[in-house]
């Protein structure tokens, strides 16, 4: 089993939420409004969550000032495939990435280079997650996306993909939460 | 291969006409598709490459002055 510090790099490092010091996240911002609601989760359910055991956020930090850079959180999860009409369905695992976000705040004050996003997610995301798969088995890590074609077409760089709509109808009738409910299914293996 | 799961799983499938089997393979073989990371991975060799310049520059910077 890797340590979660074994991730880090020369220029960032990964806590587990709780073995960060949380006042540090009141600098966390989210400029775009409808991103929002990512800021309201670091500073106000997270943590609650953490406690409850619903889900795990990782805050990755800058190495110089120990800056909250981005964060990102991960919980298990299912989806359905359905084997036909009225003949019920079938489940494959997986894990979801619930939130990724990086700090705009930050990001204005250090002039930070264009593609963070990308390089957090291949560094710290997908190795933690393979890792996880190890223990857990899980087939997929999936999101629900904010529907906006910047966004998709960012997390289609990122490796995820969309499926066809009547399959994603079944999956949103099944395991999409209400409080995604304008999201869109978007999954890759994990390997 | 998430299709196999049909053949792995005969608890599941054990009552399946072949051609019911066909089917479900079909279904499932939308999540066989191997994702491509190769814009992903270009993006973070560019970041990287980038930030260590930058990095390298401003400790210059700092042992200039």
């Amino acid at each position: 089993m890797i340590n979660i510090e074994d991730l880090n790099t020369p220029y960032y490092k990964i806590f587990h939420l709780m073995e960060y010091n949380l006042e540090m996240l009141n600098s966390f911002e989210i400029k775009n409004p409808k991103g929002k609601g990512l800021e309201r989760y670091l500073k106000e359910a997270a943590e609650i969550n953490e406690k409850d055991g619903v889900s795990r956020t990782y805050i990755i930090s800058d190495t110089k000032e120990n800056l909250p850079v981005a964060y990102f959180t991960l919980q298990t999860g299912l989806i359905t495939v359905s084997r036909g009409l009225f003949k019920g369905f079938d489940v494959i695992t997986g894990v979801e990435l619930t939130n990724f976000a990086v700090n705009d705040a930050y990001r204005e004050a250090r002039d930070v280079i264009p593609k963070l996003g990308a390089y957090l997610f291949i560094t710290f995301v997908l190795p933690l997650v393979r890792e996880i798969s190890k223990y857990v088995g899980s087939k997929f890590l999936y999101i629900y996306a904010l529907p906006e074609n910047e966004l998709m077409k960012h997390y289609a760089t990122m490796g995820f993909q969309t499926i066809p709509s009547k399959q994603a109808k079944y999956v949103y009738r099944h395991v999409k939460p209400s409080y995604d409910k304008t999201c869109v299914f978007m999954w890759q293996p994990i390997n | 291969m998430v299709s196999d799961m049909i053949r792995v799983k005969p608890y599941k499938t054990r009552w399946c006409s072949r051609a019911v089997a066909d089917r479900l393979r079909d279904i499932f073989a939308i999540y066989d598709k191997e994702p491509d990371r190769t814009a992903l991975r270009q993006e973070a060799k560019e970041f990287e490459e980038l930030i260590a310049k930058r990095r390298t520059s401003s400790e210059a910077l700092y042992d200039k002055h």
